[in-house]
């Protein structure tokens, strides 16, 4: 039987379908693999992922809590450590079939030891853009000091 | 149909890839009658900042991180967000919406009308 010129165009299409595939096939993986996401493990082994930076004068902790607002949000210093602590909620949609999670609903503690003496009374949290920045300004006597050199 | 003469190459018509860092967001998929919905973590994206392309039922998202902190800039610096989706045919390219809250990018993908389900009244014969 002959072949339908639709057919042929049919087949075409599915295999530039497929070649456009397999292009991209590593590329999810290869982003992926960077900053310790992983898409094998998935994302919930330490959620959130958390930064700490010495800016000088303040120590910067950042946490990214996509989703979440202020009020969701628990920042608590005890001495020298900080823990953050909160929940996600899960997304609320009734009646929908679920075709892929990986951002599921999770209970969270994390708590940092701060690598110096920090005033927790001046310290601020935000969160802004599910961004969650705690800065803690460091304490006088573990401020930065210029040690000026003499010549003798 | 596409052959090697082909002007307009696919590949150019893909948005092009962020040169710095980009790291796939976790995603979550729902569908029902009506349309599907996806959300995407975006942590620390501004709404000025996200990029849908929808083209030949492929899906793409990316939104690029706003840093203010001096002292993560060389982390979050030119960071960006990025996914693929090959969609199921019959969305309405002309109906897709986003919306970016907290951090979460949420795209719903409407269906076309003669996909969703009709309820067919029955009259007495």
């Amino acid at each position: 039987m002959m072949t339908r010129w639709g057919d042929f165009q049919g087949t075409l299409a599915v295999m530039d379908e497929f070649r456009r595939r397999m292009d991209r096939v590593f590329e999810d993986w290869e982003t992926g693999r960077q900053d310790g996401y992983s898409m094998t493990d998935g994302w919930a082994h330490a959620w959130p992922r958390t930064y700490l930076a010495d800016a000088g004068a303040s120590v910067v902790v950042r946490a990214e809590v996509p989703g979440l607002t202020e009020k969701d949000v628990n920042v608590t210093i005890n001495q020298d450590v900080l823990t953050i602590s909160g929940a996600r909620k899960p997304e609320e949609l009734r009646g929908y079939s679920v075709h892929r999670q990986e951002r599921p609903a999770t209970n969270f503690v994390r708590s940092f030891s701060l690598p110096c003496k920090v005033d927790a009374e001046r310290t601020a949290a935000v969160v802004k853009n599910g961004m969650l920045t705690v800065t803690l300004p460091k304490a006088p006597e573990s401020q930065p000091r210029q040690i000026t050199v003499k010549a003798h | 149909m596409t052959t090697h003469n082909d002007v307009t190459r696919n590949e150019e018509k893909l948005p092009p890839r962020a040169a710095a860092r980009t790291v796939a967001p976790p995603v979550d998929i729902f569908e029902n009658a009506d349309e599907i919905v996806m959300y995407a973590d975006f942590p620390g994206v501004t709404p000025d900042h996200v990029q849908l392309n929808y083209e030949k039922n492929q899906l793409t998202f990316s939104g690029l991180v706003q840093e203010e902190h001096e002292q993560l800039s060389s982390l979050y610096g030119g960071l960006s967000y990025r996914r693929t989706f090959l969609l199921p045919g019959g969305i309405d390219p002309e109906k897709i919406s986003a919306e970016l809250k907290n951090g979460v990018l949420k795209v719903r993908l409407p269906k076309q009308d003669r996909l969703k389900p009709r309820h067919i009244p029955v009259t007495a014969g």
